[in-house]
């Protein structure tokens, strides 16, 4: 198992016993375990608690607004596709303000990572309902409980063309460790929906309640797209592990001008534009 | 001088914006004259009123002219719509409608429909009509022979030979016609026709752009596309995004990796941008953001032109930062002013806003083929940074060496909150103050290095231009130097940060000022900036541009009565 001290940074200052400090681990061994040299890999995230990971990992960062993580980490993919970018943020982040890049980006299907923090809470902002909260939840801004339904992020990811959907929970680090090791080994985009406990805001989704309703797939057919929702939808329980994966050529693939050489080591020094005039003559 | 203009029009979907442009206007620039194209047309696919003016000058010229003299009118409403400007004649369908025109209006009407049908479609009708008007100016169809089979040989043979066909009996039509607008063809330069979104697409693939997202929005669209159609030849990324959102943030992270990057919108894409532009500000990194303006507010006019977004380009997001607004004024400055937009993002690690509106990106001007380049300039990029790399270094001249991902020892956090050197989030005063300094040192540093703006011509009148009016003083100063007469003409092209040497020029002159809204937010920003009195103001707020005789006889105007403000 790696140390993955090595990768420090910082000290965080989440909550004692929050899931962030989880996720922080297994991301630091997963980019050890695989070998990734820390200045290839860049952590993007958003605005929240959790989506100040990046300042505690010893890698590139970019800490953005508030839903955009997915396009600064597909800007940068596209200029770059020889590092390993991985973009993480809340379920508020992904779901809510961030939907339409969420939905778009799973079409998409650059190689790059999403892992999302999913408390199903607003937890900086001190406890507002997510689009993750279960129905009826009361909370700050809900304080009569949520109306609607919650997103189901892993049937919502397969359906929208993700070619990996995983979930995760924080305190299954090893399973944890390995899942975010098979979305960054998976060619395409993959999400890791990591259930995540929050000690502060959530009093709902307590550590028993995990205990209780989490359970690992075993024997599930990851290329079935119909039994993956199936599982997505199970309201008895709540599955953790890879749900669906499918090869599929990514967005990248499809673009010839970076098949050889990455946009940013391309030369641009004297580009010559007599061809892109001619038809003005 | 020998001045002529050409107005062809009819409903969106005639193809009338194509002929007058790629078949008209092209040949008479290939005949070695100079040429200016405006397009008016609404928001529609099919359907409306589009029209097209094309003023053909011996000389140079620098805008359309409100004088038509050949009409060509695929429909009536195009007639009934322009009567009133026609000093000349009108070439109009005789085989669709009939009209009648006042004597001292020569009548060049032509079965274009027929004659059209003829050679095998009625979408010959266009190529019929441009074959008489050339043979009216007296230009022969050489050129326009050649243009034709450059254009359609794609289509085929028999496509190529109708359509030069129909030129011919357009041409024939009108032998021995008289009409008071001839000219000769002159030795060709190497001239190119292109508009303002053209001259930026050129500007950016030059400048080593390769990186664009973007979502379409009227009138900045052809940016996008335009770079979309030539991504393969020069290894351009054209990535049209979900929205706005994604548009600036795509670009932002292109940026943060090193390639050059940028976006391009209108005013409503803008106001999504606006987080996206602080975030660019707050975490120092270059971006290029192209708006096109179009009156608003809301969706506005989708295809009319104003000048109303500056004060927006000048204040947009949250808090005060330093952002670059460059407004180009004419085709050239779209060329050279997209290059140097992207060496200021990169050297000062900064948001540029390139302020178009639909005039400038949708009129069309002959000009020297591009040669002129900007030496590509790619600011304090680091490759060995060594341990205890600062991101946010403070030094002298505010701009911090910055690593790109991939080089060993830069990790750091661009970060979006403030942040310390390390890039770690640090809200105490000292260091807020510290980073705020910080970053309108890098703005007072470019200040020193932009040129200042020159001022031409004599008298003590100057009139101020800011985008796309340049064109139309420049005319306006033509007809006041025939009539012997003259003022002074200062065009603010980079209006943040504010020129130097603008306070030296302006001290104790009156000034006009000339832009394209009701508030006139130049003169806002020259008060501020100078703390100089603007005398006179001459505003257009209708969606469309000045006429240079209009705008002139609005700048005699103030000159006689003293007015402070004249609205045309």
């Amino acid at each position: 198992m790696a140390d993955e001290h090595k990768l420090d940074r910082g000290t965080p200052g989440w909550c004692p016993g929050c899931g962030d400090y989880m996720i922080l681990a297994a991301l630091k061994r997963a980019v050890l375990e695989l070998g990734l040299k820390p200045e290839n890999v860049v952590v993007v995230t958003g605005i929240g608690c959790g989506s100040k990971i990046n300042h505690f990992i010893k890698t590139y960062g970019f800490e953005g607004l508030h839903g955009r993580a997915l396009p600064v980490a597909s800007g940068i993919k596209l200029a770059n596709d020889e590092l390993t970018v991985i973009a993480i943020t809340g379920d508020g982040d992904a779901y809510g303000i961030g939907g339409n890049h969420f939905l778009h980006s799973c079409r998409r299907n650059l190689n790059i990572t999403y892992i999302t923090q999913d408390n199903s809470i607003y937890a900086l902002t001190k406890g507002q309902t997510s689009p993750t909260s279960s129905q009826g939840k009361k909370t700050n801004s809900t304080p009569f409980g949520v109306l609607e339904e919650p997103i189901n992020p892993i049937a919502l990811g397969i359906l929208t063309g993700a070619s990996f959907v995983a979930r995760g929970y924080s305190h299954e680090l090893e399973h944890l460790t390995e899942l975010i090791k098979n979305a960054i080994i998976h060619k395409g985009f993959s999400l890791v929906n990591v259930l995540q406990y929050c000690p502060s805001m959530n009093k709902q989704n307590t550590l028993e309640f995990f205990k209780e309703n989490v359970e690992k797939l075993t024997g599930n057919n990851i290329s079935d797209k119909g039994e993956a929702i199936m599982l997505a939808e199970r309201k008895d329980k709540l599955p953790i592990g890879l749900f669906y994966q499918v090869e599929k050529p990514t967005y990248e693939e499809g673009e010839p001008q970076i098949s050889e050489t990455p946009l940013v080591k391309q030369d641009i020094s004297n580009v010559d534009i007599g061809k892109l005039l001619k038809k003005f003559e | 001088m020998n001045k002529f203009t050409l107005m062809i029009g009819g409903p969106a979907g005639s193809g009338v914006l194509n002929a007058g442009l790629g078949m008209f206007a092209k040949t008479c620039m290939r005949n070695g004259l100079k040429v200016f194209t405006k397009a008016e047309y609404p928001s529609l696919i099919r359907g409306g009123h589009n029209f097209l003016t094309i003023t053909v000058d011996e000389e140079n010229v620098y805008s359309h002219s409100n004088e038509v003299n050949l009409l060509i009118a695929l429909d009536k409403l195009t007639v009934e719509n322009h009567l009133d400007e026609v000093k000349g004649g009108i070439i109009y369908d005789t085989s669709s409608f009939t009209v009648e025109l006042p004597e001292e209006i020569l009548n060049f009407g032509i079965p274009l429909k027929k004659i059209a049908e003829e050679y095998g479609s009625v979408l010959y009708r266009n190529t019929v009509a441009i074959g008489a008007a050339l043979r009216l100016i007296g230009l022969d169809l050489t050129e326009l022979e050649k243009i034709i089979t450059e254009k359609f040989s794609k289509k085929g043979q028999e496509i190529v030979d109708s359509n030069i066909k129909a030129a011919k009996a357009g041409y024939d039509f009108v032998k021995g016609r008289q009409f008071p607008f001839m000219f000769v063809r002159k030795e060709t330069e190497n001239r190119i026709l292109l508009n303002g979104n053209d001259a930026v697409v050129a500007g950016a693939v030059k400048a080593g752009c390769k990186f664009i997202s973007a979502y379409p929005m009227t009138p900045a669209t052809s940016v996008l596309t335009g770079l979309a159609s030539v991504s393969r030849d020069y290894n351009i990324i054209v990535k049209h995004t979900e929205d706005e959102l994604a548009s600036i943030n795509m670009a932002i992270g292109a940026g943060f990796a090193g390639v050059r990057a940028m976006t391009c919108t209108s005013g409503g894409g803008f106001a999504l941008m606006a987080e996206g532009l602080g975030l660019a500000a707050q975490a120092e990194v270059p971006v290029v953001i192209v708006e096109s303006q179009r009156p608003g507010p809301g969706s506005g006019m989708a295809t009319r032109t104003g000048q109303g977004d500056l004060n927006f380009m000048l204040n947009a997001s949250t808090d005060e930062f330093p952002r670059v607004v460059i407004a180009p004024g004419d085709v050239n400055e779209c060329y050279e002013l997209t290059q140097l937009a992207f060496n200021l993002a990169e050297k000062y690690q900064t948001p540029v806003i390139l302020l178009l509106d639909k005039f400038l990106s949708t009129s069309c001007s002959s000009v020297h083929s591009f040669d002129k380049k900007v030496k590509i300039e790619r600011g304090k990029v680091v490759t060995e940074p060594g341990e205890n790399y600062l991101r946010y270094k403070i030094t002298p001249d505010g701009v911090s060496p910055r690593t790109l991902p991939s080089t060993p020892l830069g990790e750091h956090v661009t970060s979006s909150y403030e942040h310390n050197e390390k890039g770690v989030e640090d809200e105490s005063k000292e260091n807020r103050v510290a980073m705020h300094n910080k970053r309108y040192k890098k703005f007072e540093t470019m200040a020193d290095e932009l040129a200042e703006p020159k001022l031409i011509g004599e008298g003590e009148f100057i009139v101020v231009s800011w985008g796309s009016t340049k064109g139309i003083v420049r005319e306006v100063r033509k007809i006041f130097n025939n009539d012997g007469d003259d003022f002074c003409h200062l065009h603010l092209a980079v209006l943040s940060p504010f020129p130097k040497g603008v306070f030296e020029k302006i001290k104790g002159k009156r000034l006009v000022i000339v832009e394209n809204n009701k508030t006139s937010q130049l003169s806002q920003l020259i008060v501020i900036q100078t703390g100089q009195k603007v005398d006179h103001r001459i505003l257009k707020y209708d969606g469309r541009q000045f006429d240079p005789e209009i705008l002139a006889d609005g700048i005699r105007n103030v000159m006689a009565t003293g007015k402070e403000e004249v609205v045309c």
